[in-house]
């Protein structure tokens, strides 16, 4: 996670904060597979998508709740990996990169549906459109509980106005349930850093929150 | 919202964490940071919404259907090498160095020929070099006008 990576850390302004030691993402057990990869071992790549399909399977069934689509979305994961390991830096854990790429297919595919919705919708009568919101939002839990749809829908539209930095390390800590020095480690830094990006994400939520409150009323 | 809040509130929205008592102090006197870290906790609630429910496997073979997706991306990709970075942002700058070279060309060998090619051929017959051969009169009629009406022009009685 480049975007991630690229940041000084900030001073430790002391409290039960500790910085902790960075962790050699390039002499890892992990790198020497993403090396092998690298240099094209088909074997190396067969062990990563075995280690990590059922990771990447449940941070999207996570986000669309649709099997289907999971399977749509991973191959397509594995897939860019695929292409573009080349340029993994090991600046952090192959993880943090996974999941990164893995959240930017869900929220491109969230993002075509909802052209494609538009442009489906557009045929059809308000009525009509109206029905099919209320059918169309078929899961895996066949008639899903509303609130929790409603709230699942709301968070996924309010993190698709953070950026995605801000979007990957919230998911990380709140979803993934990360701890802070688990993030520092994985990111590559400082735990302070981290609790101030943190911080300043949540914020951005709130005020994204605020935003959308005041374009509902308006 | 204020500092002690902004340095611990990880610590205070971490369900196994506590904050220090510093927070707590801020917390009880301060209106508008308890109102945020309580929109904070309930954002946290919303976020949790998205934690998978139950384990998730893919179908057995998912291996081979990467592989499928991967060939035939491969197919595709001649294309897309244009679109990849590194190589498209070195094709931007080779495409607009060669541009600037050919531009610069075309404006010296334009600058050249904006003389007009009578007054060009003259100045050369009236100032021949050593190693510069006069051209042949009656060879072009129009340029051995111009060269005529040039000498005439120049002409000094020695």
């Amino acid at each position: 996670m480049s975007g991630l990576t690229g940041v000084l850390p900030l001073p430790v302004t002391g409290g039960r904060t500790r910085a902790t030691t960075r962790v050699d993402h390039k002499n890892s057990e992990e790198a020497a597979l993403v090396k092998r990869v690298q240099a094209r071992d088909e074997l190396a790549f067969r062990e990563i998508v075995e280690r990590y399909q059922a990771k990447v399977f449940s941070i999207i069934y996570g986000i669309l709740r649709n099997h289907n689509d999971a399977e749509d979305i991973a191959q397509q994961v594995f897939a860019k990996i695929y292409f573009s390991i080349q340029n993994f830096d090991f600046r952090s854990s192959l993880l943090t990169w996974i999941y990164k790429i893995t959240v930017n297919e869900c929220y491109d595919y969230l993002r075509k549906k909802r052209v494609r919705k538009l442009v489906y919708e557009s045929d059809f009568s308000d009525e009509d459109a109206l029905q099919m919101e209320n059918s169309g939002s078929a899961t895996d839990e066949g008639p899903a509980v509303d609130d929790t749809l409603a709230k699942r829908d709301l968070i996924l539209k309010l993190l698709s106005r953070i950026s995605e930095e801000d979007r990957n390390l919230i998911l990380l800590k709140e979803v993934e349930g990360h701890s802070v020095e688990e993030l520092s480690e994985m990111t590559g830094m400082n735990e302070n850093t981290i609790k101030v990006k943190l911080f300043r994400a949540r914020q951005k939520l709130l005020k994204a929150a605020q935003r959308l409150n005041r374009s509902r009323s308006e | 919202m204020h500092e002690p809040i902004e340095r611990h509130v990880e610590d205070y929205l971490n369900p196994s964490g506590c904050a220090p008592p510093e927070f707590t102090a801020h917390l009880e006197g301060c209106e508008s940071c308890r109102r945020e870290v309580k929109a904070m906790q309930a954002q946290a609630e919303l976020l949790h919404a998205l934690r998978p429910d139950r384990e998730v496997e893919p179908r057995p073979g998912f291996y081979a259907r990467v592989l499928e997706r991967i060939e035939a991306q491969k197919q595709n990709s001649f294309w897309n090498i244009f679109l990849e970075p590194t190589f498209g942002r070195r094709l931007a700058v080779a495409a607009l160095s060669l541009a600037l070279l050919m531009g610069a060309y075309l404006f010296s060998t334009e600058s050249r020929e904006s003389v007009h090619p009578a007054v060009f051929q003259t100045r050369q017959m009236m100032l021949p070099g050593e190693d510069q051969v006069a051209p042949v009169l009656g060879a072009d009629e129009e340029q051995d006008r111009g060269a005529v009406l040039v000498n005439l022009a120049t002409y000094e009685d020695q």
